[in-house]
């Protein structure tokens, strides 16, 4: 599997932090991750966004400006997705309540690659991703694949938000909403990012990449416009160089 | 009635989320769904089951009527009142 791609663009957001000069600044320790912000998404209608959640909004803020109109591949990778809505859908069981048929119908895994291949106008192939405790190596592997099968370019999506508070003993989850987007195309094209997937040494035991703020390091390695990303067991994503 | 219809705007922005919308923007005459406000059959899913708790009031999903009922904020109103009533 040809494991060199290119990496044209990338977007992330976090509370307190919406673009590329504020991740620079983050990256400096000028700018830490704080309050409860919410992710701009003046960019659709008002009845487009009225559905969207919190992480969702992070999610749109982040793809759309990468998509800018054009038809790719969607991969959307995220450990627990929107489990907040869940959660609540949950607790009006529990209560009794009848349940919302919006909360219902978007509280799928796949509800936020369903939105925006909806509100983006995708007709490419959407697919939503868990990844269990290794969302980044999920990701790229899946990236890889796509290309590899003849996928031309793709919108690779990483989002998380905090856990309802009774499931922070048995899970893990970071303390606030983080999505990055990546716009990866086939093959190495000149001025581009390169991006390389290599597995360093399968064999050798390593602890698995499974912190919950794993978009972190890749949001780092992009400000820097290059740097070696750990996927888990033995894998890692170089990125430029 | 006048007060009833302020009340359902008031439900319908808040239950469906409406961002930037105000009750002044509902004209109790305008269609609600398609055109007009624009709302869609999970609306009108999520506004049945918002007047079932506020009102106590069941819809007949297969009923014919039920449609002319949702049409309209005014014909909701009236929908309302003779449940209370009957």
């Amino acid at each position: 599997m040809p494991n060199h791609f290119t990496l044209s663009a990338w977007r992330a957001w976090a509370p307190g932090i919406g673009d590329q000069s504020d991740w620079v600044r983050w990256r400096r320790g000028e700018l830490s991750l704080a309050g409860d912000v919410l992710p701009d998404v003046s960019f659709l209608p008002a009845m487009q966004r009225r559905r969207l959640s919190a992480l969702a909004k992070a999610a749109f803020s982040t793809a759309q400006p990468l998509l800018a109109g054009r038809d790719m591949l969607l991969l959307c990778c995220s450990v627990h997705g929107e489990a907040r809505r869940t959660y609540s859908l949950l607790q009006d069981v529990v209560g009794s309540e009848p349940l919302s048929p919006t909360a219902f119908g978007l509280s799928v895994h796949n509800a936020i690659a369903g939105q925006l291949s909806i509100l983006c106008g995708i007709r490419s192939p959407a697919l939503a991703l868990a990844g269990g405790d290794l969302p980044l190596q999920a990701g790229f592997l899946e990236a890889a694949g796509m290309l590899a099968e003849g996928f031309p370019e793709l919108l690779l999506l990483f989002c998380e938000e905090p856990l309802p508070e009774l499931y922070r003993h048995s899970a893990q989850s970071p303390p606030f909403i983080c999505a990055t987007a990546l716009h990866l195309s086939a093959g190495c094209a000149g001025e581009m990012v390169s991006c390389e997937l290599v597995q360093a040494d399968a064999g050798e035991p390593e602890s698995a990449f499974e912190s919950a703020e794993y978009q972190l390091p890749l949001i780092a390695a992009l400000v820097d416009g290059g740097g070696r990303v750990p996927l888990g067991q033995g894998w890692e994503v170089r990125i430029g160089g | 009635m006048s007060e009833l219809v302020e009340e359902l705007k008031g439900l319908i922005i808040e239950v469906l989320n409406l961002e930037d919308i105000s009750p002044e923007d509902i004209q109790p005459e305008e269609p609600l769904f398609g055109e007009g406000l624009g709302l869609d059959s999970i609306d009108a899913l999520e506004l049945g089951l918002a007047l079932q708790k506020k009102y106590n009031i069941t819809i007949d999903a297969e009923s014919e009527t039920t449609k002319t009922h949702f049409a309209s904020v005014s014909n909701l109103a009236n929908f309302v009142a003779d449940s209370r009533r009957g």
